[in-house]
């Protein structure tokens, strides 16, 4: 039925009947009709501190329940401070959907105060985006935002709507309430076949899986491949907890940070068997010396990703639960697996650290040992992200958000409010850095003003450290702008923003600051000291075969 | 490797420029272009000369994901 509506209220009545409950954002000129609109509403706006905290809460929000995430700005400076947050959402395939005022459709192209081409702008890092010129078409707009945003590969959707457009009355059809998604078609019967032959004839098999698998809600489908076939698997950073971590067949994470039983599988297997993988420079070291003898089945979504950084034997395009599912049969690769099994046994980690320091890859991993499986944990970047995936124990994909393409410094602490709001009845945990943490640090105040019960794990080693480990390591020690000893004092910080916390300084604290962490109502703070020189270990040196690892003193 | 790339899209508020950025971007170059407007100014045809080291098929598949992409030729027309 159509009604004479204003753009606003449409668009307000359109994000209701999709299903939308949170949304995030920050007013200011151009969007003040939508603003106006809210009012009322059954949405429940947040108000961000920055425009990147909202396109980084909608990123979160939609990493942890596969929803569409939706974030609010205004025209110029509001546009332009959700770019980050798209691009992050564009590298790791991540539902959203962007609105942004724009000025009235007159002022357009006159360089009008606060007007910049943000259609333009993020082009290059959007599935889609519309800049809607007449009311009458945003039904088909706002329809088309959702549909685009998380059919197939997802990927972030930008909708920028002038404000005559916002305050314009016209007949407008009210969209249907739907927030179903489809399912892509399964790969062809014949490539399923191809697939199935090769896979049958290799001898040292390795499944390779990425994000992919827990975005097609395929992780069911993946457990019982790799049950039916026994084959080991290695998993990209967004693929972690795709097999749980203490699965006996899991060898680790591949890559840059890899477990040596993943890298060493990688480099011997006759067969990569890729499952929504897409063979990123940081997963696979040297691109022409990586899985050398490998033939290779790639299963994806997205046909485009087929053969782009690396020929495929066998592609499988379409949707993963069909193809798992045809190619869980039994296979004769015994002596394969005891070998990498043999492998992860050898090369396993050592926690025993000669400090009475924090030693934080052992806290990572008591961390997870305590915690339950409705833990989520959002990262930042860096080494504490590289510790997180590396120590904690994912046992699920979703239960794990971090910023895989991008590497958006600043992602954590957003991502937590947006997962938080998103899953009420679980607890979220944003391991942070304190290079990291300050580049978000006003979202401590969309913590306290909802009291949102997320917990930041803060590590502090003064410094920039995966910078100063890479100077101190391909830099011959020349160590660059990476100090960061005059850090505020975190914890008065928090306490500042209306928020407990408190500080950690030696090992034997730990035990209590995890509790803590795991157990105290509402927000909180625990802000570790560690030190300086802690590297991330291994390391494939950048450029280098994963096969050429550099191994610390206590890895 | 040189290509002719032909693409057929619904004419709509960025197109032409978001497919041309594409091809630029995933690191090919543009030697010749030319645009018409077709089915009554409903629909937009391009056609590319395009040289570059990687894979014309695999830009190709991704000039044909974009949301207002119709259909994609490719020729290879030099080594």
């Amino acid at each position: 039925m159509k009604q004479k509506i204003s753009g606003a209220k449409f668009v307000v009545k359109a994000l209701e009947a999709k299903g939308v409950d949170y949304i995030f954002g920050y007013p200011g000129g151009t969007i003040m009709p939508f603003y106006d609109a809210l009012v009322g509403s059954r949405l429940r706006h947040i108000l961000v501190r920055h425009e990147q905290g909202a396109a980084l809460a909608a990123n979160g929000y939609a990493r942890a329940t596969g929803k569409v995430g939706v974030c609010i700005a205004t025209s110029g400076p509001g546009a332009t401070n959700l770019v980050t947050g798209i691009a992050d959402a564009f590298m790791d395939s991540v539902p959203i959907v962007c609105i942004t005022g724009q000025v009235q459709s007159f002022l357009m192209g006159t360089d009008a105060f606060q007007e910049v081409d943000i259609f333009g702008i993020t082009m290059p890092i959007v599935k889609h985006s519309f800049l809607v010129k007449r009311a009458e078409e945003l039904p088909q707009v706002m329809s088309e935002a959702f549909k685009i945003a998380r059919s197939g590969r997802a990927g972030p959707v930008l909708v920028d709507l002038p404000k005559d457009i916002q305050t314009t009355e016209a007949e407008l059809e009210a969209l249907k309430d739907e927030t179903a998604r489809s399912r892509p078609p399964a790969p062809p019967k014949e490539s399923i076949e191809l697939a199935a032959r090769i896979l049958q004839r290799s001898r040292q098999p390795l499944i390779y899986a990425g994000g992919g698998v827990g975005m097609a809600d395929a992780v069911e489908e993946f457990r019982a491949f790799v049950n039916a076939t026994q084959i080991p698997v290695v998993h990209t950073l967004k693929g972690l907890g795709g097999l749980p971590a203490d699965d006996p067949l899991f060898l680790g994470m591949l890559g840059m940070h890899g477990s040596k039983a993943a890298n060493n599988a990688v480099q011997n297997c006759d067969m990569l068997v890729c499952i929504g993988a897409r063979f990123d420079d940081r997963a696979t070291g040297k691109l022409a010396e990586f899985a050398p003898r490998a033939d290779v089945i790639h299963m994806d979504v997205d046909p485009s990703e087929i053969g782009r950084m690396r020929p495929t034997d066998a592609p499988l395009v379409g949707d993963l639960r069909p193809a798992l599912k045809a190619l869980a049969m039994p296979l004769e690769i015994g002596a394969w697996r005891a070998e990498c099994l043999s492998s992860k046994q050898k090369h396993a980690w050592d926690y025993n650290a000669p400090t009475d320091g924090v030693y934080m890859p052992a806290m990572l991993k008591q961390l997870s040992e305590a915690a339950d499986d409705k833990t989520i944990v959002t990262c930042d970047v860096g080494q504490h992200q590289m510790w997180v995936a590396q120590h904690y124990g994912f046992r699920r994909p979703e239960l794990h958000l971090t910023s895989g393409g991008l590497g958006t410094m600043g992602f954590g602490l957003p991502a937590a409010i947006g997962a938080q709001l998103a899953c009420p009845d679980k607890r979220v945990i944003c391991v942070s850095g304190d290079g990291s943490i300050m580049m978000n640090i006003q979202e401590m105040a969309t913590l306290k003003r909802y009291n949102i019960p997320v917990k930041i794990l803060l590590v502090d080693n003064q410094a920039l450290g995966m910078v100063r480990q890479w100077q101190e390591l391909f830099f011959a020690k020349r160590y660059s702008e990476i100090d960061l000893s005059d850090n505020p004092d975190f914890a008065r910080l928090s306490e500042a923003f209306g928020i407990p916390a408190f500080t950690v300084r030696e090992k034997r604290e730990v035990p209590s600051a995890i509790n803590r962490l795991l157990h105290e109502e509402g927000p909180l703070l625990a802000h570790v000291l560690i030190e300086q020189d802690a590297n991330v270990w291994p390391l494939v040196p950048p450029g280098k075969s994963n096969s050429v690892m550099m191994e610390g003193a206590a890895s | 490797m040189t290509y002719t790339l032909q693409v057929h899209m619904q004419k709509a508020e960025g197109s032409l420029i978001r497919v041309l950025g594409l091809v630029g971007r995933r690191g090919f170059d543009v030697v010749h272009a030319s645009a018409n407007s077709i089915d009554g100014g409903k629909a937009m045809e391009l056609t590319v000369v395009i040289t570059g080291v990687r894979p014309g098929e695999v830009l190709a598949r991704q000039v044909e994901k974009l949301h207002d992409v119709r259909r994609v030729n490719l020729h290879r027309i030099a080594s």
